[in-house]
């Protein structure tokens, strides 16, 4: 029972069908990503140099062989790790309270107020928590009120990291409230039958069977955080340097090659974070034998 | 002492009565089910004694103490769902030692233990295959070891066998009462499989519109119906509406649709109107002429083993036979005898109301 012979009418072979089900969305996404990847690569390499310089790697060893471009890969690692980790601590007890509102109107506000920072642009959000954040503003001024602060929460990476959780909160809110609905409650019944109660029937049932929607949550967000470059820059004021700004810079100057090497370096620290990411939720699918 | 009780229990779901005033006795060692209809509440009784559901009214005791305020991973009850509720991340001895390890129970324990109620189940080759990997017989089956390695007071089953084939649902039946007899376990089972019902449980209680209809044996419930409901939901029956036409030396003249019957008075008066059950299979067919009373077969249910046949009977109602296949079985349209013993009715004394004969 495969193949087209399998269903009656259906004129095309299997193969065509799924090839043009595939072909809008590989021309729009792949071409013009292959196409980018292959000018980075050229322009890395200095194969069109406009000052004359020879082609070769000495654009690649000027950036690995500088202390510099490590420190900044570093920082552009930590933030969008932090930002990855606080996001997930935010959202998934948001995804369970989503799961578990039973008027529909609750519902619609909360998932309002949860894309709420997606409908403003990411300059306004910025400035906003610009206001927010800086040593007069109004989470200082509170904190004055219990006698704490004042605090530094801009123009350093707490403030950048602020910024990126607030606006990638939503995309890390639907896979985990996805993965919540998949799973019944019949498992936690059963847990609760043979004697799991709070912390344990989490760490023991809950936590292990949500892992899938957590670790696609938590890619999402890493790349996102990973890239993202105005929040960094605004809130950052130049203080806080990471591989999305100085790309920018590098265009500004036009160091074509620095900036194409940087964003070949930006999209592989992504890409080894992801593999690690993946190979997690592979070994969870792993355990359950599938 | 009885392990479970329960005393006056009543559920509301917003102003839906879906249990309504049980009260319910289960000795030690029991095998006791829950027979009815979906929506009857046996469901809810359930999970009332489990604890997932709290009762609105009346308590539920276990050996003796009151649980209503005990929450469920407190209770000594173990459930198995109708649903493969199996934890699909772990798998057999995980899912079975998942009780166990809760208690803290040493390492080397928790191996024997499992081990022990694998063999029990005949699945100890089993022990590290994942759980997602198994079919639904064996999936069940560690459902069932997983809840009784935790040695509880009471295993409670909610329709185990449901969503299994038939062939399957027979042999895990037996293998479910040869557990119980081996483990002593008090079980309590719902069903609305009347013939699951009959042939495993020690005494049940058939429930319809959150009531408990009768409680008893099967034989009981089969032989001796309290209500026109169980007299028709335990197996087939034919109703028959009747009257008391005369009261001899302790013996009651009945007569129910052009039929005549001679049943134990017991106290009825005559004149008195009374339902009562007939079998299909006390009602021989018998050459045309002969016998009671005359029909002619209206519809042929053939079953294998037996026939189910229609009879239009001259006198009025439609009689359900049941007769062995034999050779060849009638054809309909044939004019028959139907032949019965005069005391093969069993008196009905508190008539609901029935939607259907079968």
């Amino acid at each position: 029972m495969s193949g087209a012979a399998a269903r009656p009418g259906n004129a095309l072979p299997r193969w065509m069908r799924v090839s043009l089900l595939v072909a809008p969305g590989f021309v729009l996404v792949m071409l013009p990503f292959l196409g980018a990847m292959t000018t980075l690569g050229a322009y890395s390499l200095n194969i069109n140099s406009t000052d004359g310089s020879a082609a070769g790697f000495h654009v690649w060893s000027r950036f690995l062989g500088d202390p510099f471009s490590w420190k900044v890969i570093w920082t552009s690692v930590r933030i969008a790790a932090l930002a990855t980790v606080f996001t997930l601590l935010l959202a998934y007890p948001t995804a369970a309270a989503l799961l578990r509102l039973r008027n529909p109107l609750f519902t619609g506000l909360a998932y309002v107020a949860l894309f709420s920072p997606l409908l403003m642009s990411v300059v306004s959000r910025s400035y906003g928590w610009m206001l927010l954040l800086s040593e007069t503003g109004f989470v200082n001024a509170l904190l004055g009120q219990l006698g704490l602060g004042p605090y530094r929460l801009i123009f350093n990476e707490t403030g950048v990291i602020i910024a990126i959780v607030h606006v990638i909160m939503p995309y890390a809110v639907l896979p985990i409230l996805n993965i919540m609905t998949q799973v019944p409650g019949l498992y936690n019944e059963a847990a609760r039958d043979l004697g799991a109660s709070g912390f344990t029937l989490f760490r023991r049932v809950t936590l292990p069977l949500t892992l899938p929607g957590i670790v696609v949550a938590a890619e999402i967000v890493f790349a996102l955080s990973i890239s993202a470059f105005v929040t960094p820059s605004l809130l950052g004021a130049g203080r806080v340097q990471t591989l999305s700004q100085m790309i920018y810079e590098n265009i500004g100057l036009i160091e074509w090659a620095m900036a194409a090497v940087q964003a070949i370096v930006l999209l592989l620290t992504a890409l080894a974070v992801l593999f690690v990411l993946e190979r997690v939720n592979r070994s969870t699918h792993a355990a359950k034998g599938d | 002492m009885a392990d479970v009780e329960l005393r006056n229990v009543s559920k509301l779901f917003g102003a839906g009565k879906v249990v309504d005033d049980i009260d319910l006795q289960v000795e030690r060692g029991e095998f006791f089910s829950l027979l009815g209809p979906s929506g009857c509440g046996k469901t809810t009784t359930l999970r009332m004694i489990a604890g997932l559901e709290a009762p609105t009214s009346g308590d539920v005791m276990i050996r003796g103490q009151r649980v209503n305020d005990v929450p469920i991973e407190k209770r000594a009850t173990n459930l198995v769902f109708q649903k493969m509720a199996l934890f699909p991340h772990m798998n057999v001895f995980d899912n079975v030692a998942f009780g166990l390890t809760i208690k803290r129970m040493p390492r080397a324990e928790i191996r024997r233990k499992v081990e022990a109620m694998l063999a029990v189940v005949s699945l100890e080759d089993f022990i590290a295959r994942p759980v997602t990997g198994l079919s639904g017989g064996q999936q069940q089956r560690v459902a069932i070891a997983r809840a009784l390695v935790n040695e509880p007071a009471v295993l409670l089953l909610d329709e185990p066998l449901g969503a299994l084939d038939l062939k399957l649902q027979l042999r895990l039946q037996r293998e479910l009462r040869q557990i119980q007899k081996a483990t002593g376990t008090t079980f309590i089972y719902v069903t609305h499989n009347q013939a699951e019902a009959l042939t495993m449980s020690d005494r049940l209680a058939v429930m319809n519109g959150g009531r408990i209809e009768q409680l008893g044996t099967p034989a009981e419930m089969y032989l001796a119906p309290a209500t026109s409901f169980v007299a028709s939901f335990i197996g087939r029956t034919n109703l028959l509406e009747g009257r008391i036409a005369s009261v001899c030396a302790g013996a009651a003249r009945i007569e129910a649709g052009g039929l005549s019957f001679l049943l134990p008075a017991g106290g009825a008066t005559s004149g008195e109107r009374l339902a009562l059950s007939l079998r299909p299979e006390r009602i021989a067919l018998v050459g045309a002429g002969q016998g009671q009373t005359q029909g002619r077969i209206a519809e042929v249910e053939f079953m294998g083993a037996t026939v189910l046949y229609r009879v239009a009977l001259a006198a009025g109602p439609t009689l359900l036979v049941q007769a062995l296949a034999g050779n060849a079985p009638l054809a309909g349209g044939t004019s028959v005898g139907l032949d019965f013993a005069q005391d093969a009715a069993v008196p009905i004394r508190a008539t609901t109301v029935s939607e259907d004969t079968e």
